[in-house]
């Protein structure tokens, strides 16, 4: 019996050790991603899409030697909006909300801007405080980004917003 | 003869697959709650459907004179996302025979997010059953398509 507790305490201890490996944090920052809603479009609700595709967030955890697997945890930090040339601009915008979306994950809310600031080039979305599965959605081989935005007036052009994002993930090591 | 068949099966599959996809995208379209406050526009996103607020009877909240916002959101820092273009039904597949599942739906009204079911009645309705963990504790309501199919 005295073994017992013996061997029990010494797996115990062993899978303690194992599963609590030290945790880093990694920031990841894609390359900007283009989400494009192709005009005409209409004054209200429009929907602009892009994809990041999974390969980046792959290669950066591949230079750190992790792999997929090894991701605790992460989340969305900041989330920048700016227009390309010859597109509408962030002046005919009067809000936007982002979203993630992936096949086998459910979509999450993560950013708001609301309202656009007018004569600006660029724009910091407010973050949600509340983010969940963001490292599932990670995980996925295409994530889809989807923004929803609010046009003060139709527009013939096609909008073409430029979305940078940076999350913390949590990886173990 | 065997390049023959194999053209017709190559037919008939195809003939079942769009047949399968065009089911499926009877969703898609715009649509009017019972109560008439608000329109929904039901598109497919990354294969699955999601539904946005497009119009609303009342755009403007009478105390802050406002457009809208989704001011009961649990999380508070989302209470700015504003109520036009809202995505209040979300995650839905397609599981034939007319009906769409596992996904949800959010009342603005009191920042409550329920699972939910769709199911096509014909062409032009919808009966949409929001419901907390088992289906038959639940409030259907019928939805009526804008632009009606003939």
């Amino acid at each position: 019996m005295k073994r017992f507790f013996q061997h029990t305490a010494l797996f115990l201890l062993i899978f303690a050790a194992v599963s609590c490996g030290k945790v880093s944090t990694l920031e990841f920052k894609p390359a900007p991603v283009t989400l494009t809603a192709e005009g005409p479009l209409f004054e209200g609700s429009n929907t602009a899409q892009g994809v990041l595709m999974n390969a980046e967030l792959e290669a950066m955890l591949a230079k750190g030697g992790y792999r997929g697997a090894a991701i605790k945890s992460a989340r969305l930090v900041s989330a920048q909006i700016f227009t390309e040339a010859d597109t509408l601009t962030l002046d005919n915008l009067s809000e936007i909300t982002l979203q993630l979306a992936a096949p086998d994950v459910d979509m999450q809310k993560v950013a708001v801007l609301n309202p656009v600031p007018a004569g600006s080039k660029s724009a910091a979305l407010q973050v949600a405080g509340e983010q969940e599965k963001i490292a599932k959605l990670l995980l996925q081989p295409a994530l889809t980004l989807v923004a929803d935005v609010n046009l003060k007036q139709d527009a013939e052009a096609t909008l073409a917003v430029k979305c940078q994002l940076v999350f913390e993930i949590n990886v173990k090591d | 003869m065997k390049k023959f068949t194999l053209l017709t099966l190559l037919a008939l599959f195809f003939a079942t697959f769009l047949s399968a996809q065009s089911e499926s995208d009877q969703l898609i379209g715009v649509w009017e709650p019972s109560n008439g406050k608000a329109r929904v526009k039901i598109e497919k996103i990354a294969d699955k459907y999601y539904g946005k607020i497009v119009w609303l009877r009342e755009p403007i909240d009478p105390v802050t004179n406002a457009p809208k916002v989704d001011k009961n959101n649990p999380d508070e820092s989302m209470r700015a996302v504003p109520l036009k273009g809202y995505r209040m039904l979300k995650d839905f597949v397609f599981k034939g025979s007319g009906e769409w599942a596992d996904g949800t739906i959010y009342d603005p009204e009191n920042g409550s997010t329920y699972s939910c079911v769709i199911k096509l009645k014909d062409d032009n309705t919808l009966d949409i059953r929001g419901y907390v963990g088992v289906k038959a504790l639940g409030r259907t309501d019928v939805w009526k398509r804008l632009g009606a199919k003939k």
